[in-house]
């Protein structure tokens, strides 16, 4: 079934993911978040919007390198499907066509 | 950096409720951050949300399979009541048949009451077994709204009320038949994804 849209958590976290490129796990992308919109998600709470996201076919993931600080776990590296990719551009651009032409949002207004 | 081991309860918590695919990797990331100096009240806090976070997810995802799966469960602990009802009818008989052997009148009672709760012990583990079938995909979650709106909801029982003293009996007969139940219809589950191999 075709999504009919992403909430902001996942829009957030995929638009994460395209900021990181290959070193989008977890962790960075929680950081990403945080550090972009003063947002703090809990990380598991990024690794079930990503979980719903796979589901979707809209991020893949890959198993990276496993390290002693992560008690031997391997690291999983997400990025973003050609579907995830259209998915973006077309929220992108519905938010964009509701944002535009609203003179209180005006910059020059403010 | 740091070298402070991280709450061992925690993670052992981490460990035994999450399922979702990539468990390993958020168990792995939320050590990386404790290693990169994280507080333990921190790492509680990501632990209790990761856990809150994928039981709204079971739930999410069981959807209807789970409301079927806790009616059912209610269904045959009425039907059982109904049939309760019938060996009540007929306990009067079996207590005056004991006395008339010659059994004392306590010991009498007793064995009568120790049957009404063999036979509600028994209900219990079947509806336990039945909600845990019901409920392929998230078994776990689906036992536990059922035990817990068993214990929230009281079901008159018998036509006597139950002594106040015996209800911490009845409730914790309750939740070890339903558990009991759950086991058995996990171990039999088990027993088939290991004889087909799925």
């Amino acid at each position: 079934m075709k999504r009919q849209h992403l909430s902001q958590t996942e829009l957030m976290v995929m638009l994460a993911i395209l900021r990181l490129g290959r070193e989008a796990y977890g962790v960075p992308i929680a950081d990403e978040i945080d550090k972009r919109t003063g947002r703090e998600l809990a990380i598991g709470v990024v690794y079930s919007t990503l979980g719903r996201l796979e589901e979707d076919a809209l991020v893949r993931s890959e198993t990276g390198e496993a390290t002693a600080a992560r008690g031997g776990r391997a690291k999983t590296y997400f990025e973003l499907t050609a579907k995830g990719l259209k998915q973006v551009r077309e929220t992108q651009r519905s938010l964009q066509s509701l944002w535009n032409g609203i003179p209180q949002l005006r910059s020059d207004s403010a | 950096m740091t070298s402070r081991p991280p709450p061992r309860i925690a993670t052992w918590l981490l460990q035994r409720c999450l399922r979702g695919r990539h468990a390993e990797s958020l168990v792995g990331d939320l050590l990386e951050l404790h290693e990169q100096g994280k507080s333990r009240g921190w790492y509680w806090r990501q632990v209790l949300a990761a856990v809150g976070t994928d039981v709204a997810d079971a739930a999410r995802a069981s959807g209807r399979s789970l409301i079927v799966a806790v009616v059912v469960g209610w269904c045959a602990i009425l039907l059982w009541r109904e049939l309760n009802a019938v060996f009540i009818a007929y306990s009067g008989d079996i207590f005056w048949s004991l006395r008339r052997a010659g059994m004392d009148r306590s010991d009498g009672l007793l064995i009568a009451w120790g049957l009404g709760a063999l036979m509600r012990f028994v209900c219990f583990i079947a509806s336990g077994w039945l909600v845990a079938r019901l409920n392929v995909r998230h078994p776990a979650l689906a036992v536990a709204v059922f035990a817990a709106s068993v214990l929230l909801i009281p079901v008159p029982w018998q036509q006597i009320r139950l002594p106040y003293a015996m209800w911490p009996v009845h409730y914790g007969m309750a939740l070890a038949g339903i558990v009991a139940g759950a086991w058995l219809a996990g171990r039999r589950r088990r027993r088939y994804s290991i004889t087909t191999g799925s």
